[in-house]
């Protein structure tokens, strides 16, 4: 008789769902080559190379099925994908994935696909990027050269309609919690080798072991990740679609221009964004199990 | 051990013992026990004391009991009411008078006789200011506290004045649980909403006799719920015939105005309080008494509510109109038996449902709710220690809604029929057309929805009680087993299976009127979804001294919700445990020590099975002319106006979970009272309540960016513009609840009666409710903890009322209410982007939850005031009350919407306006 509420009651403590969601965490390197650039200044000039981690633009991490070298699909090592059937794309069909830095809409028609979040101390930050390491120099809606990080600051709580640096959700925050936000606040953070690395974290994600390799309990998927470069000139990113994104609901500020937005497809067909300059992982990560804290690197610049 | 007094009696038991079980029994807690000790002047029992009960609200006429060696007799499922007692014995006599028993309490009175066989003395009964056996976390609101206190008239309204009890509306936060976890009893039978988890019936404030709201802590008799318990029970009548008719008018509209608040650039965020309207009529009536003296009694009671209340700045009133009607029948044919059957219905219509400035008159909908409980219910006093209690009910509710019947009534102002178009008629066929960003809701309602639940509830119990323990002590066994079987049938479609959307390109501007799209929706859809619930359970009362109390025993929960192809989406077989302890140190009745554990499931309701069911729309989305050159503001990408963008199909992707567990919440308790003064005690109650495994989904197919901000990738397949969400039970999805209640209570005596606490609260978690989205985005997980609504860290609450003693009896009662409430937690959501082509978007956090701000506090002051008139024949009773006497005006809901939208803080809810409420009463 007090079998059956016992057996329920300790059913109960030990419940577990009937699948594994984990969040994976790691740390992925980007070259120091990725953050070096040799800026061409207006006068034609070419300046010393710079090594700046705002060169660094947004990371894509994908699970995917497995990782094939070099081949007729792609010039550098790339994920698995499917067959292509007709006008089909091959997709990569990826478990999941994240990003170290996200597109975001900048507040200004000429900075639409051109930033990422967490790459910049400040509003003041961005400006002076753009206008005196670029050469960039970009204009508000009247057709000014914007010179302060407060024009930009307003025009984004104005356009938003927020109230705070946090809410516009593009500059760094206290990371560190060190009462300040500055340089080491950034994602990406030079290490001993003088490459840059930052952390990421897959969240809840499903873990998927693979039938043939129960012994070892490795998880069916490997992690793959690329960065999209900056282009040379325009300082754009590829997986930036800039005929889509905020700019649509922005309502009466809107004047014919989209705030540009991700390309939801990076992640199944990366070949598509992945040009020139860009760097990619050469090596996998196979998790054998949830804590392991791998660091994936983006060591294949790709030609 | 039961001693029988005859082997029929025994036969009898295993006779009643088999009809239980064959006849799939049930529980009730609808009533409450007296246990009487006899005491000698040395303070030593009293054993073979004879006892008697009566009360005006006992059936069956006086009960008679011997007091055991302990000199205890006890009498049990006694309605509520005031009781005397008379005590015969061979060292005297003693009557008690006006001995009040409460539903779900055990009221000890403690009797001396003195003065040898043959003398009488006559002694005042009191309320007990502690219950010293009780382990539940639950406040009982009697019929002369709810009479003379300024409250609502409505049961739902009542329970605000509970501590811990929260939120605004009908359906409240009970002891930090979400709006649809609470179980609403009536009459021991659960007549909880069986799709929404809420309160399904509006009733006849008259017939209440008193209402338990229990937080925790309660024993397994009272049902499975995650939230709390509103325990209502009717009166059944009397040996007097009784008449009585009341009506009481409320105005909100006399009271003094606020100007509107406006934005510097012009926008109105708050709104101004001239032109809202605040009016409410409610007619009662009731007729009981004796059909047959001591017999048979009845009850029959109406109500009707009609309110007319508008938000500023809206034309058409929210038109209520409901008719509660109840009758009742108690039987009690011998000692034995008693049989009670109940009907009671509650038909409303609701106009203009929709309190929006941005909705037109043709544009209002109307709901038409309401159902039927019937109930047949049969006691069985075996003996004195035995009794079983069978009962079998079936409730229908329903939910109508469509368009309001049109009216060439112009001065109404509500739908106006088009020219020759007939009185009354609602309109199925011409689609409506819905607003955003402040362009009118338009042209019609568009939408129609047939809704019925039904359940039937074979329940029973059997109690055992006053049994001696061989080792000490004595037991009072309580055991039982429900049914429920639960129908939901919905029939719902759109007017000409299209919906129009407008807007204002620029958001509030009406000259940037454009329309947005409009979406091609399938044909009308009919289903069916159902579910059974059984459960059983075992508990036991144990006071091994006469100062502890040990209430233990177990539920066991069995359910099965499917969705509308007859999946079983959400099952289980859950156990449910408690243990508590009720000490008093002192042995006087006047401390409580009380601490314990208990664990209660969610069985689950079928609006949470309905996730998967696979009937739903379909539908083709085409853009309008905001997409086009031709428009001012328009985005001018596409020159086709007509082109279809994307569709839905029918085909729902929701899944669930193989091996979903259902929601439960352990409680641990530490209750402190203690009797300073006469009538007089002060209360330290804590408990914390742990919520786990929630029902929330999560989603499949979209993979994120790093905040959840945009997609990036879909797992089905890059073409897949479609959300896949799973039901699950996840371990995040849970809440954590602290409450500690500081007050004191005075119990009714002496003219006067008060209570008041102050109690704080600390409720934090990923899930507010179920189904409440909070893990569909992954990476907002990491927001996901944070204080809840009902994370409101100071409350206090105030009740009383005094009858001033002018005149014996007195003529004149004042009663005083007072609420403050600290601020809730509230967010500031912001737009994902979803996925492109019909794809779900999401409120996106950049914050924990629950952490961008609080609301302000708020607070109300109410006075009631009674005044008895002579006439000739009969109580005449003239009432005036005045909610929010200081006309606060409070935000109690702010409206963030998302950020995309041009969010501003606007202010949706307010505290309501000063009311002043004229009543009447006449008993005769």
């Amino acid at each position: 008789m007090i079998t059956a509420p016992l057996f329920a009651l300790f059913a109960a403590c030990t419940y577990e769902e009937p699948f594994q969601i984990e969040n994976l965490s790691g740390t992925v390197v980007v070259p120091r080559a990725a953050a070096t650039r040799e800026i061409v200044d207006p006068d034609g000039v070419v300046q010393p190379p710079l090594t700046d981690s705002r060169f660094i633009g947004p990371i894509y991490l994908g699970l995917y099925a497995s990782m094939l070298g070099p081949n007729e699909v792609a010039s550098y090592p790339h994920p698995e994908v499917g067959p292509q059937i007709g006008d089909v794309q091959s997709d990569a069909y990826p478990y999941g994935g994240t990003t170290v830095g996200d597109l975001r809409f900048a507040c200004f028609e000429a900075l639409s696909c051109k930033v990422v979040s967490d790459r910049f101390v400040d509003f003041d930050d961005v400006v002076s990027f753009f206008k005196d390491t670029l050469y960039l120099p970009f204009e508000d809606a009247a057709g000014e050269v914007v010179e302060s990080g407060d024009l930009m600051r307003h025009t984004c709580y104005d356009l938003l309609e927020v109230y705070t640096d946090e809410e516009v959700n593009l500059t760094a925050s206290d990371e560190n919690e060190d009462g300040k936000i500055d340089d080491l606040d950034l994602q990406f953070q030079e290490n001993a080798d003088g490459d840059f690395a930052a952390e990421f974290t897959i969240w809840q994600q499903e873990m998927v072991y693979d039938n043939d390799d129960v012994e070892n309990d490795a998880a069916a998927f490997s992690l793959w990740a690329f960065a999209d470069q900056p282009s040379a000139t325009e300082f754009n990113f590829v997986t930036c679609d800039d005929s889509n994104g905020a700019g649509l609901f922005i309502g009466e500020y809107a004047e014919e221009y989209y705030g540009g937005r991700v390309r939801q497809d990076v992640l199944n067909v990366p070949s598509n964004y992945i040009t020139g300059g860009d760097y990619v992982a050469s090596e996998a990560f196979v998790w054998e199990n949830a804590d392991d804290r791998p660091v994936i690197t983006l060591d294949w610049e790709v030609l | 051990m039961i001693r029988f007094r005859n082997v029929r009696l025994a036969m009898r038991f295993v006779a009643m013992m088999v009809a239980l079980l064959a006849a799939l029994p049930a529980w009730a807690v609808s009533g409450g026990q007296l246990r009487v000790v006899v005491e000698d002047t040395e303070q030593l029992p009293v054993p073979e004391a004879e006892v008697r009960v009566s009360s005006p609200q006992l059936i069956g006429g006086e009960q008679k009991r011997v007091s055991d060696a302990n000199g205890e007799a006890l009498f049990t499922e006694l309605p509520p009411g005031l009781y005397t007692i008379r005590v015969t014995s061979t060292l005297g006599g003693v009557t008690a008078i006006d001995v009040a028993v409460d539903l779900g309490r055990t009221t000890v009175q403690k009797l001396k006789v003195s003065g040898g066989e043959g003398t009488e003395v006559e002694v005042k009964g009191t309320r007990a200011a502690v219950d010293v056996e009780s382990t539940s976390r639950s406040t009982v609101l009697t019929k002369e506290f709810l009479n003379n206190v300024p409250t609502g008239q409505t049961y739902q309204d009542a329970i605000s004045l509970t501590p811990g009890v929260t939120g605004q509306g009908g359906n409240k936060n009970i002891g930090g649980g979400a709006t649809n976890e609470n179980t609403y009893m009536l009459d021991g039978a659960n007549i909880t909403d069986p799709v929404t988890g809420t309160f399904s019936v509006n009733f006849n404030f008259d017939a209440i006799a008193q209402i338990e709201v229990l937080l925790g802590g309660y024993m397994p008799e009272y049902g499975t719920s995650v939230g709390g318990i509103v325990n209502l029970v009717t009166d059944s009548g009397s040996n007097e015939l009784e008449f009585i008719v009341s009506a009481d008018y409320t105005n909100g509209a006399w009271s003094p105005k606020y100007d509107a608040r406006y934005s510097a650039d012009g926008l109105q965020i708050a709104v101004t309080g001239f032109d809202r309207q605040y009016e409410i009529l409610t007619l009662r009536s009731r007729v009981s008494g004796p059909i047959v003296r001591d017999k048979a009694w009845f009850i029959l009671s109406y109500q009707m509510d009609r309110s007319l209340i508008a938000v500023a700045g809206v034309d058409q009133p929210r038109d209520f109109e409901g008719h509660y009607i109840l009758s009742k029948l108690t039987v009690q044919p011998s000692e034995d038996h008693r049989l009670t059957a109940f009907v009671q219905l509650d038909p409303t219509t609701i106009d203009n449902i929709v309190q929006s400035a941005y909705t037109l008159p043709e544009a209002q909908g109307r709901q038409a709710q309401g159902g039927v409980v019937t109930q047949a219910r049969w006691q069985w006093f075996l003996a004195p220690e035995v009794n079983s209690d069978l009962m079998f009910v079936v409730q229908k509710n329903y939910i109508e809604i469509g368009a309001v019947p049109c009216t060439h009534d112009a001065e109404l102002g509500y739908h106006p029929c088009r020219p020759g178009e007939q009185e009354g008629v609602e309109d199925w066929e011409t689609p409506g057309r819905l607003g955003t960003g402040g362009a009118y809701d338009s042209v019609n309602w568009g939408y129609y929805n047939f809704d019925d639940r039904i359940s039937y509830i074979p329940q029973a119990k059997l109690n055992v009680v006053g049994i001696n323990d061989p080792l000490g002590g004595s037991h009072d066994f309580k055991f039982g087993i429900e049914g429920r079987q639960l129908i939901w049938d919905q029939t719902q479609g759109y007017s000409g299976n299209l919906l129009i959307i407008d807007l204002n390109a620029v958001p509030y501007d009406p000259t940037t009127f454009q329309n947005y799209y409009n979406l091609e929706i399938s044909g009308p859809i009919k289903y069916r979804t159902t579910g059974s619930q059984f459960g059983a359970f075992a508990q036991d009362s144990y006071k091994p001294v006469s100062n502890v109390t040990i209430n233990y025993g177990v539920r066991l929960d069995s359910f099965v919700m499917r969705n509308d192809l007859g999946e079983p989406v959400i099952d289980g077989t859950l156990a449910g445990p408690r243990l508590f302890a009720a000490w008093d140190p002192f042995g006087d009745q006047k401390t409580k020590v009380a601490t314990g554990w208990g664990r209660f499931n969610d069985t689950g309701v079928l609006g949470v099975a309905d996730f998967t069911s696979a009937s739903g729309y379909g539908s083709k989305l085409y853009f309008g002319e905001f997409f086009t050159d031709n428009g001012a503001t328009g985005q001018g990408f596409l020159s086709n106006s007509s082109l279809m963008y994307s569709y839905d199909p029918i085909a729902s992707a929701n899944v669930s979970s193989l091996n979903t567990r259902s929601p439960r919440v352990d409680e641990v308790l530490l209750l402190l009272e203690r009797e300073v003064v006469n009538d007089f005690a002060v209360i330290s109650n804590m408990a914390g309540k742990f919520s786990r495994f929630m029902y929330e989904p999560d989603e499949l197919n979209v993979i994120y960016d790093s905040d959840g901000s945009a997609v990036i990738g879909t797992s089905y397949g890059a073409t897949a513009g479609y959300n896949v969400f799973r039901l699950r039970t996840p371990l995040l999805a849970k809440r954590d609840y602290f409450q500690w209640d500081l007050g004191a209570r005075k119990v009714s005596s002496r003219r006067w009666q008060a209570e008041a606490t102050y109690t704080y609260t600390q409720s934090l978690g990923s899930s507010t409710s179920a189904l409440s989205g909070s893990f569909v985005n992954d990476p907002q997980t990491q927001y996901n903890y944070g204080p809840l609504n009902t994370d409101l860290n100071h409350v206090v609450k105030a009740a009383g009322f005094w009858e001033i003693p002018k005149t014996d009896p007195s003529t004149t009662t004042v009663g005083l209410s007072a609420f403050y409430y600290s601020g809730m937690p509230e967010e500031r959501l912001y737009l994902s982007e979803g996925l492109l082509g019909g794809g779900t978007s999401y409120a996106l956090r950049l914050r924990p939850r629950g952490t961008y701000l609080r609301f302000n506090p708020w607070w109300e002051v109410n006075l009631r005031l009674q005044q008895e008139i002579k006439v000739r024949k009969g109580n005449l009773e003239a009432d005036v009350t005045l909610f929010n006497l200081f006309n606060n005006n409070a935000a109690t809901f702010y409206d963030f919407g998302y950020i995309d939208f041009q969010t501003r803080m606007l202010i949706t809810g307010r505290q309501d306006p000063l009311q002043l409420r004229l009543g009447l009463r006449y008993e005769y």
